[in-house]
């Protein structure tokens, strides 16, 4: 064999930097889980065999320096799980600040080595732990234990997670990549199969009672059920554990509580709930968020704690489970709560509400004003969750998911955001309407209701089109105007030049808001596979993509919230007032 | 030997993907090996052995839910599929190793320690695959003398006896195996120390020789400078030295050193012939056994143009006919032995040595 080429070696740089990523997420994982029960031998072969792979793998690929630390690393669990050396916190710092190194050089842009010194550093730090003898260990440990009341950086990973990654089952590693071209496959043959499936009644016009037409629908309803399962079964492979997204948890958080001085238990369960493999990486950074802000302003210090007669250590949950077609996270702590008042005020400060507004606001609609952009009770700004922003970044990240977020809060009894998510991105039920001669789509799940109205209930407040349902009113948007397919046409929002007479308002909820849409003519309810549009669509923020119906029209699917988003910010444009919008 | 030429069908196992895709990339560049599949475990393994039927199977030790040595037991036992263990080059590494080729692994190779190494493993792991392929994996299963040595006899040249003699051994690839097989049938009382160059890593030859050790009457031992090499006791290079002799008064001892590779080697075959050449002439005997390349070929011609007896294992026993084919072919071999008669050659051939020399004592 000749010697590797660039490429080759790039590409052997390439596996290498996405295994060992892996191997020190688990890693990373399971020295967590060994700090909060000693002795689990499993956890500790797995990371003898971690460091292991580690080191074999970087020799074969010249980082020496990754082959240094992670030697030395399988060196120090080869003497725990032979009983030389006994393994404590102090070990736990030492192995996981090695891991950083290793992870700091191989997840650049380019794949590099720990720097010599580095090495160096890690590999005496790491030698330390190897060689204290027995006697100097018990006097170290008996100090751990003389401490442990002041020792207040602790955050532990319940035991169900611990469950969770007991019970491994069979896996086969595919590229996601491969998956989303199989269920692209699946979709483009539902609309293949809807085709077929239209061409039915045309082939019974034209060959009446011709016994191969029922033949013919019986087979082509039959392969729609089997289309459909396979569609199913397709999206169930993109699936993953949400366990993924949690177990990278611990770690930020026992570094945010020991740099608070906070005491903090986090409990984590239901990370065997699958979800969408898509979701998982974007749900990571809210999802710290909100642990973070929970840490930071959720959660008192433990002498205030105890003064209420809490706990010393702060609980944070983090919990997840399926609720139909959702999954559902609630992240939550018993913390000090979101003082309702204090909220209101500075809401009125920022001008977001009104002192009428607040007047009217009852203490469970003003936790809520959390996810108004700077508002936030903390006194104190910190490194981590910043303030403010955090609880309103979080809820624009969610609602970009297609999901939604709420809060409950009870003073002195702590905080509860409930994340529901899609289960998964790729398939939605939607509605299909026409509007502005236009075929469209929201996903279902947003509708609250369809009204079949005329353009004499239509009433103009502050210069926006609103329609009367029961006791309110709800703004209207035009599908049309707001996605400007209509505006050049010289039509200044009011858009009612040849509509019909009749026509339809889809009502929409989303988050807190009602708005409805108006439409032509209903078509119906369909599930669509969802296609993202290319670049010359992707400004349109409106859209959340197209599908292909089975007889070859074009559906735009509209995002439910970043329409009336667009259609605010067009009427702020206009200079018409939010407050009219906002119901 | 049929004339169409079927490719060598390799399951490669390892839980880093980055060794299995290194190790199929490696392997893709001989023409007469095919990686039919990869495995992250020893279950997948076994599961893939048995449906697919690999004539050879690359195997990590190291592996989550079933280790290699789990699996091999299996593959050996009830596949009778020839293994080779791909080892770290640690102590541990070299004692799951030594376990491996005594559950009836064929032959191991070191995994690489850099990419300069690559092409070197390339070769090695592709002519080890090549002989694996042709081993009767069952015959490696069962251990040759049944039951341990009768008895631990120690080294008896201290009493003065044959301190004139010495049969130095040169081994590669299949060297351990062929080792297991020749060296427990060598009586303690064979009156001559043994000297051998078994190209391995450092720690794995001194595994190599305790291993060798339980098996054997003589003593084996991994050798350290100074070591005399006395009758009843076999001495092994360590990795990264290489060994000479020197006649003393107290016997034959062996000078480790240093130095640069000679022929890709340290410890080198050839080194320590041609010492044993210079030291011991006619009284010399030198074994050259199976291996890759040529090392110790031309120390065995030295051997025997010294008058020494210059022995070659035979083809046919030798899982690489490498090392002996180029002493045979240069003429430096004046007797080729089959593996199974090679103790009692020895025996015989020292006994006539012992005569030769008394027939020098009584003139």
């Amino acid at each position: 064999m000749d010697d590797l080429t660039k490429a080759e070696l790039d590409q052997l740089l390439g596996v290498f930097r996405d295994q060992s990523l892996q191997i020190l997420e688990d890693m990373g994982h399971d020295l967590l889980t060994l700090e909060s029960s000693r002795d689990d031998a499993e956890a500790m072969t797995r990371l003898r065999r971690g460091a292991h792979t580690l080191k074999g793998d970087s020799a074969c690929v010249d980082l020496e320096g990754v082959t240094q630390v992670a030697h030395k690393i399988e060196d120090v669990f080869d003497a725990v799980l032979t009983g030389q050396i006994a393994f404590d916190r102090r070990s736990v710092d030492v192995i996981l600040k090695s891991l950083d190194a290793v992870k700091a050089a191989i997840d650049g842009a380019e794949v590099g080595d720990v720097p010599a010194e580095t090495a160096n550093e890690m590999v005496e730090a790491l030698t330390a732990i190897q060689n204290r003898d027995e006697a100097c260990l018990s006097t170290r440990s008996s100090d751990d234990q003389k401490s442990e009341p002041r020792q207040v950086a602790e955050a532990s990973i319940g035991a169900e997670s611990q469950a969770v990654s007991k019970h491994r089952r069979d896996y086969v590693r595919v590229e996601t990549a491969k998956i989303d071209a199989l269920l692209n496959l699946a979709g483009e043959m539902v609309i293949a199969r809807s085709v077929i499936g239209q061409l039915g009644p045309e082939i019974e016009m034209a060959l009446p009672r011709n016994e191969m037409v029922g033949r013919f629908s019986g087979a082509s309803t039959h392969m729609g059920k089997l289309i459909a399962e396979l569609q199913k079964s397709v999206l169930k492979m993109r699936m993953v554990t949400i366990d993924h997204v949690f177990r990278r948890f611990a770690r930020p958080m026992r570094e945010l509580a020991a740099e608070r001085g906070k005491e903090v238990e986090l409990q984590i369960s239901g990370g065997e709930t699958e979800l969408d493999r898509a979701l998982v990486d974007l749900l990571y950074e809210p999802l710290l968020h909100l642990l973070r802000n929970a840490v930071d302003h959720g959660l008192e210090t433990s002498d205030v704690r105890r003064n209420f007669g809490k706990p010393a250590a702060g609980r944070i949950a983090i919990r997840a489970y399926h609720e139909g077609n959702h999954v559902v996270i609630e992240v939550s702590d018993d913390g000090r709560g979101i003082d309702p008042a204090a909220l209101k005020e500075r809401a009125i400060e920022a001008g977001a509400i009104t002192l009428q507004d607040a007047g009217r606001m009852s203490d469970e609609d003003a936790a809520e004003l959390v996810f108004i952009e700077g508002l936030s009770t903390a006194k104190r700004v910190t490194r981590l969750s910043g303030r403010g922003i955090g609880a309103a970044a979080v809820k624009a990240a969610i609602e970009q998911l297609r999901g939604s977020v709420v809060v409950k809060s009870e003073m002195g009894g702590g905080t509860c955001f409930t994340l529901r998510m899609p289960l998964t991105l790729a398939i939605i039920r939607a509605l299909l309407f026409t509007a502005a001669g236009r075929l469209f789509a929201l996903p279902l799940l947003a509708v609250s209701e369809i009204a079949r109205t005329e353009n004499s209930d239509i009433v103009h407040l502050d210069g926006i089109e609103n329609y009367r349902l029961r006791d309110r009113f709800v703004s209207l948007v035009r599908p049309g105007v707001v996605l400007s397919f209509d505006r050049r046409k010289g039509g200044s929002g009011a858009g009612l030049r040849h509509e019909p007479s009749h026509f339809f308002v889809v009502v929409l909820a989303t988050g807190d808001k009602k708005y409805g849409v108006v439409a032509d003519e209903l078509i119906g309810e369909q599930e669509l596979v969802i296609k993202p549009l290319d670049s010359h669509w992707v400004q349109n923020e409106a859209l959340a993509g197209a599908s292909v119906l089975g007889d070859g029209r074009v559906v735009l699917i509209m995002d439910a919230e970043m329409v009336f988003r667009k259609a605010v910010k067009y009427e702020r444009g206009k200079g018409n007032s939010r407050e009219a919008y906002a119901i | 030997m049929p004339s169409e030429r079927k490719k060598i069908r390799v399951l490669v196992v390892d839980d880093s993907a980055l060794m299995r895709k290194l190790i199929s990339k490696l392997l893709e560049g001989d023409p007469e090996i095919e990686v039919i599949a990869t495995a992250i475990d020893g279950c997948f393994a076994l599961t893939k052995v048995a449906q697919l039927k690999p004539d050879v199977v690359t195997l990590d030790v190291d592996m989550p839910r079933m280790d290699g040595l789990t699996a091999l037991g299996e593959l050996v036992s009830k596949h009778r599929t020839p293994v080779i263990m791909l080892s770290s080059l640690t102590t541990r590494g070299a004692a799951l190793t030594m376990q491996a080729l005594e559950k009836g692994a064929v032959d191991f190779v070191c995994k690489p320690s850099g990419t300069a190494r690559l092409p070197e493993m390339a070769d090695e792991l592709v002519s080890k695959i090549k002989a694996a392929a042709r081993t009767n994996v069952a015959a490696l299963g069962s251990p040759w003398p049944a039951g341990p040595p009768v008895k631990k006899k120690g080294p008896i040249g201290a009493q003065g006896r044959g301190a004139g003699k010495i049969v130095a051994i040169g081994a590669s690839s299949g060297g351990p195996h062929a080792l297991r097989r020749f060296l427990p049938r060598i009586p303690a009382d064979l009156d001559a120390g043994i000297v051998i160059v078994q190209h391995m890593p450092e720690s794995f030859t001194s595994m190599l020789a305790h291993w060798l050790n339980e098996i054997c009457e003589l003593e084996v031992k991994e050798a350290e400078s100074g070591d005399l090499a006395l009758p009843g006791r076999a001495l092994i290079a360590p990795g990264n030295q290489h060994m000479r002799v020197r006649t003393t008064p107290a016997g034959c001892q062996v000078v480790l050193e240093g130095g640069a590779q000679v022929n890709g080697h340290k410890p080198s075959v050839d080194v320590l012939f041609r010492s044993v050449a210079e030291e011991y002439g006619a009284l010399a005997t030198g074994i050259i056994m199976t291996g890759m390349g040529s090392d110790g070929a031309q120390g065995l011609g030295e051997i025997k143009k010294a008058g020494g007896n210059a022995v070659a294992q035979d083809k046919e026993s030798c899982a690489v006919y490498g090392m002996p084919r180029i002493a045979v072919e240069k003429g430096y071999a004046n007797k080729i032995v089959p593996l199974a008669e090679m103790a009692s050659y020895l025996s015989s051939e020292v006994g006539r040595l012992v005569e030769l020399e008394n027939s020098y004592a009584c003139k």
